[in-house]
């Protein structure tokens, strides 16, 4: 389910304020020039693939509960946005590289969707709100990996509440098929930094933003799956596999989804 | 009467900018201080990293704890390097002097300084030895200890050769004209054994690490570590970095040991 924004916090107020202008020091009234596009789920990353044990994987079910997507430039902006615009988003918006684990990097925030968002990723299209941007060259997008919540618009027996990802699916290996699922859950305030975005916008920009779930990693060609031997996690021979938390099968999966190779963006 | 008031008022007010003006736009004292620059390692070089502090007991102390470091400015005015100090030795909770900088009167803002692969020519505390074996292995940071937990003891020797720079490090020092106040570079040692790279609330851990022991000498080796694959591993998480191994993990965690003034964040320069 997607679910609207529970609150505003101090980070969308600032935005807000610097948005309409208001949080520069000489209290530019000028609108800074912006533009609000679609955030939907891309579903090209769910794809039928090998895992490197030869298991060929297919997904039945991808869920997920994420919170507050940041799309970010690497600073290059168009002249149209004042500089003062500019630092007062950045000022309040983003985050040091603080010497500290924990911390996070990357470009300079200049969109957001704030909000919790549980969705499947194979739902091709579904919109999961309107991102307020700044005309700017944008070069990439955080968000934050959640746990889902009933308030999330779930049934209060849905298994993804209290999980950040609910995954099932088949693996096949010389002519066997075993079932799997895995609940996993992410560190809270685990982030995504830096999935690549390469889209310049203006204040005539239409195109939508899909953000997608890459299960094979397009540069390297792993996939979240690797390392998982399916047939050896069968232990009662029933057909079907559980992966569960504490255990090297579930770890891998979970490592996999926390590296922003899987995460993609595209314009569409 | 009332022009008299109003004449005052405004010399007054004539006055009042003339000093603020002397003083500087913004109100602080003009004139030049000093501001000291210490590096401190803390109790947990100093003396030990008790087993409370550890998730699984075991208690860490160091033998050397050897630091180079470079870059030093204090609102962009520079303190000629390079230095190389040890940081086990009790500075009585001081730390260690590295040299005055002479800046103008008021706040320091900023602070900056670099870890980097030594150079021989360093000043410090450091044994000239010391200094020469590090400029020419390229380390930045040599740390020898143990842990020690009941009847277990695990040494380890580690040198490593990652340079970070932490900018804007955020020191708020005020210094008076005629002054002098104190910045201090904080090395945070427990974090080479954080079990995460990325998490707010790391523990610090080092069962992983001594289980890496595999000839049993009693010794944890480079080589050692790199053989431990941690991308099975319930903590021992890297985020989006290309980190697999126990030393590469750790490698990535001496870039984030410097602070300032104790707690104080530094930003880390790409």
């Amino acid at each position: 389910m997607t679910t609207p924004t529970h609150g505003v916090g101090r980070k969308a107020l600032v935005a807000t304020l610097a948005l309409t202008g208001l949080g520069g020091c000489d209290f530019d009234t000028k609108l800074a020039p912006r533009v609000e596009l679609d955030i939907v789920v891309d579903a090209s990353g769910i794809v039928e693939h090998d895992n490197d044990l030869g298991y060929h994987i297919e997904l039945t079910r991808c869920r997920v509960a994420l919170a507050d997507i940041e799309l970010t430039t690497d600073g290059e902006m168009h002249a149209s946005l004042g500089q003062r615009a500019l630092d007062g988003i950045h000022d309040f918006f983003v985050p040091s590289a603080y010497a500290h684990p924990g911390h996070a990097a990357g470009g300079e925030i200049v969109g957001e969707l704030p909000g919790r968002f549980v969705f499947d990723w194979r739902e091709d299209g579904r919109v999961l709100g309107l991102a307020t941007m700044l005309v700017a060259n944008y070069s990439g997008a955080n968000f934050g990996l959640s746990r889902a919540e009933a308030t999330d618009g779930l049934d209060p027996d849905d298994p993804i509440i209290g999980h950040t990802f609910d995954i099932a699916g088949t693996a096949t290996l010389d002519g066997v098929t075993v079932t799997f699922e895995v609940v996993l859950d992410q560190d809270e305030g685990r982030q995504i930094i830096g999935v690549p975005l390469d889209l310049t916008v203006d204040e005539d920009t239409e195109e939508a933003i899909g953000l997608s779930l890459a299960i094979v990693d397009p540069v390297e060609s792993d996939t979240v799956f690797d390392g998982v031997d399916f047939h050896a996690l069968d232990d009662d021979a029933d057909g079907h596999v559980v992966l569960v938390p504490e255990t090297e099968a579930y770890n891998r999966v979970r490592r996999q989804l926390q590296a922003h190779d899987h995460y993609l963006t595209q314009v569409r | 009467m009332e022009t008299n008031t109003r004449n005052g008022a405004a010399l007054a007010a004539l006055l009042g900018s003339l000093a603020l003006l002397s003083a500087g736009c913004d109100g602080e004292p003009s004139g030049e201080g000093r501001l000291a620059v210490t590096i401190y390692g803390e109790s947990y070089i100093e003396d030990r990293i008790p087993a409370a502090d550890t998730v699984d007991g075991w208690e860490i102390t160091f033998d050397r704890f050897l630091v180079a470091v470079d870059g030093i400015a204090a609102d962009g005015v520079a303190l000629t390097g390079p230095f190389v100090f040890d940081l086990r030795p009790d500075s009585a909770g001081a730390g260690h002097p590295i040299g005055t900088i002479d800046v103008e009167a008021g706040v320091v803002e900023i602070l900056d300084y670099e870890v980097g692969p030594a150079a021989a020519d360093a000043s410090g505390n450091a044994s000239a030895e010391d200094v020469a074996a590090m400029a020419s292995a390229g380390y930045s940071i040599w740390v020898a200890g143990r842990a020690v937990r009941q009847d277990m003891t695990v040494a380890f020797e580690w040198g490593f050769a990652t340079k970070t720079s932490y900018v804007a490090c955020e020191t708020q020092q005020d210094v008076a004209a005629d002054g002098e106040a104190t910045s201090q570079i904080t090395i945070h040692a427990d974090h080479l054994f954080y079990d995460d790279l990325d998490s707010s609330d790391p523990n610090v851990a080092i069962d992983l690490v001594a289980a890496a022991d595999a000839d049993g000498d009693g010794t944890v080796t480079e080589a050692e570590l790199r053989a431990v694959d941690i991308t099975g591993e319930t903590r021992y998480q890297v985020g989006s970095r290309d980190v697999s191994d126990l030393w590469s993990f750790i490698e990535v965690q001496t870039t984030t040991v410097g602070h300032i003034d104790g707690e104080g964040h530094c930003d880390v320069a790409p």
